[in-house]
């Protein structure tokens, strides 16, 4: 029985709120799209964002809302347009308090470690899965008005050196992108598994990898609201009832300093410190 | 400065009591601002109605310090929130 003709993709997924058509009528390139937005929930309703990427002789063409965005890229390029746009509508479209932060979960508790770009939370959240978290995100924290943790289970970026220190098997890479990007690296590919909800923030870590020996320090709570405040991509859309949900959050959770040279280390330091369930 | 009358704050700061600390907002100036317990001590006495030398006395007994242990910090922490824009400055 011969395949059939090739299938072309039309994937419609809730991404933080925000509906995401993704359309591609290359095969090889939907199976990718629809690998790296699995975790996401499939969506019935109408799209707010509609992206199409068309190729032509090995190149490719990328339409947001029928606007184009780019023409004659790479399918590496387009994959990495896809998952930008995608997260930068999904992030700022979204009406809960966001935070530019990693996550991570045990037993329903979050772990954030709120950072600016290229500060490491990727390779910490995943050296974190591997230590036997659950995922939650690595880019950003959503949380609800009633404090409640949303999951935002992107792909994560990880440098080819991220990956091969955290012993990430490359031939079983669901989406391996060529050497001059990052690459998408789902939960599953550590080990772990999307964090299921409720979630609620237990812990507020401040990373910071200076090579020193693994530590953690205390932080005063109102030192942590700032924290979160000044990481939130919409601090400005709803100031006062943000600034009141921060300030609430720390009531009820710990802020720490981790100090730490390698993350697999500290990620081993965070699950015997701060969680209830050592690693096995 | 010991005869700095402190504050009252600008009328639009929100203030947050976290534990024995504070977070503070400031809208206009758009930042966030976190006290520690004895700043956040001398925000909450920074009514207008207090210099800086009655404040250093207050707190300081109510802490069971003398006012030296403590004048630093107190001053330390006006100087500060004048600066950060969320007290009038000392009137000259």
């Amino acid at each position: 029985m011969s395949p059939g003709p090739p299938r072309s993709t039309d994937l419609v997924f809730n991404s933080l709120g925000t509906i995401v058509q993704v359309r591609s009528q290359e095969p090889t390139l939907g199976e990718l799209i629809r690998n790296l937005f699995r975790h996401f929930p499939p969506s019935g309703q109408s799209p707010d964002l509609v992206i199409s990427i068309t190729h032509d002789q090995g190149r490719y063409r990328i339409e947001k809302n029928e606007e184009g965005i780019a023409d004659g890229c790479s399918r590496d390029k387009a994959l990495v347009q896809l998952l930008s746009i995608v997260n930068e509508t999904s992030v700022y479209g979204a009406t809960s308090l966001v935070v530019h932060a990693g996550a991570v979960a045990s037993d329903g508790e979050v772990i954030a470690f709120p950072a600016s770009a290229q500060a490491g939370k990727s390779t910490l959240v995943a050296a974190c899965l591997k230590e036997g978290f659950d995922y939650v995100t690595d880019e950003a924290l959503l949380i609800t008005d009633t404090g409640r943790v949303i999951p935002y289970p992107k792909a994560m970026w990880l440098t080819r050196e991220s990956r091969a220190a955290l012993s990430v098997d490359e031939a079983r890479l669901m989406a391996p992108l060529d050497d001059r990007y990052k690459s998408p690296v789902l939960p599953e590919e550590l080990g772990a598994q999307v964090a299921g909800t409720p979630l609620k923030m237990k812990h507020l870590v401040l990373p910071e990898r200076n090579g020193a020996p693994v530590s953690l320090e205390p932080l005063g709570p109102a030192f942590a609201a700032t924290e979160l405040l000044t990481h939130a991509f919409n601090r400005y859309d709803r100031p006062r009832e943000w600034f009141e949900l921060a300030a609430g959050l720390t009531r009820t959770m710990s802020a720490w300093r981790l100090r730490y040279g390698e993350a697999s280390e500290a990620a081993s330091y965070l699950r015997s410190r701060l969680t209830k369930s050592p690693a096995s | 400065m010991a005869d700095h009358v402190v504050g009252p704050p600008h009328e639009h700061i929100l203030a947050e009591e976290v534990s024995d600390e504070l977070v503070l907002y400031d809208p206009v100036q758009e930042t966030f601002v976190a006290l520690n317990s004895t700043a956040a001590d001398v925000w909450r006495m920074a009514t207008g109605e207090y210099t800086v030398d009655e404040i250093v006395s207050s707190l300081a007994s109510s802490y069971g310090m003398p006012d030296e242990a403590i004048r630093d910090q107190v001053e330390t922490a006006v100087r500060e929130l004048v600066e950060a824009g969320l007290l009038p400055p000392e009137e000259t």
